[in-house]
């Protein structure tokens, strides 16, 4: 019975791994500076994305763990964010400039 | 008078046109194109169906001070420099493709009336930059939620709290967008 379980929460880990990679070329493919904002991308991490090939872009959704990671993953920002202001009706507009205003994910970790 | 490349005017001709549709005023397409004055005016016709509107340029700084403004310049700004520093697009690309992206920021709350105003129109959004560049407004950094939000250059900011964190006791009380209709 284990194993059925975690078959599932394996297949779904693959799952949004290749719905993320495959969303991920779309935006960038529509229009690319806008995908990258979107994405929280640098130039370097969207060309390669840009340039996998479906067989590869299965392949690397093939991982046991999820490739995409949570950009918000700051523990005072994220208590920020979820704490209740005004009904909650500026929390889009509040994670949309928190988002936009961390460095990109990169292939080489910038300098700080 | 230097020789005029003709691809290079279209290009001016076709940026020139995307602003409009966004709803820049004369004064921004003169600054942002070399296209001349008549040009812009003819193109803005055609594409608007009205002449131009004439007159200065809201250019109060305090404007983005102000509560709600103040948030969405700060939701703007960030999207802008995200554009202009990480992406290929920039300038008056990143001015575009960052007013876009904040017009469906800014509708994405407010799906039941459609055609009302922004808080923030194209043309402030570019007055924004170039109070930035000039040095008038800086970005500071909010001690609960590290955002960065739009305030008055020289302002003291080690126990600044933006907007979001501390809206001012009234703010949502009245009607919001009332409010920011004077203006534009």
């Amino acid at each position: 019975m284990p194993t059925t379980d975690s078959n599932t929460a394996l297949n779904d880990i693959q799952e949004v791994n290749l719905s993320y990679l495959m969303l991920a070329q779309r935006l960038l493919r529509e229009n690319y500076a806008a995908g990258m904002f979107r994405l929280g991308f640098s130039s370097d991490v969207a060309d390669i994305i840009l340039q996998l090939s479906p067989a590869q872009l299965v392949k690397l959704a093939g991982s046991s763990s999820l490739i995409c990671s949570f950009r918000l993953n700051d523990y005072g920002l994220l208590s920020a964010l979820t704490q209740d202001v005004l009904g909650g009706v500026l929390q889009q507009a509040h994670s949309t400039i928190l988002l936009s205003q961390r460095t990109p994910q990169s292939v080489i970790e910038p300098v700080q | 008078m230097a020789v005029k490349s003709v691809a290079k005017e279209a290009e001016e001709i076709l940026l020139a046109t995307e602003m409009i549709r966004l709803g820049a005023r004369l004064q921004v397409l003169q600054a942002e194109t070399s296209l001349s004055y008549d040009r812009l005016a003819r193109l803005y016709r055609e594409i608007r169906g009205c002449s131009p509107p004439k007159g200065m340029l809201p250019f109060s700084v305090d404007w983005f001070m102000t509560w709600l403004p103040n948030i969405h310049s700060s939701v703007f700004y960030s999207v802008y420099q995200y554009l202009d520093t990480y992406t290929p697009a920039k300038k008056s690309r990143a001015l575009i493709e960052a007013y876009r992206l904040y017009l469906e920021q800014a509708g994405a709350g407010r799906s039941t009336d459609a055609d009302t105003e922004p808080v923030l129109s194209f043309t402030r959004a570019w007055m924004l930059i170039r109070f930035f560049e000039s040095g008038m407004v800086q970005l500071s950094h909010c001690v609960r939620c590290t955002g960065a939000f739009v305030a008055h250059a020289h302002d003291p900011s080690h126990n600044f709290v933006c907007a979001v964190c501390r809206p001012p006791p009234r703010a949502g009380k009245t009607r919001p967008r009332r409010v920011l209709q004077d203006g534009e």
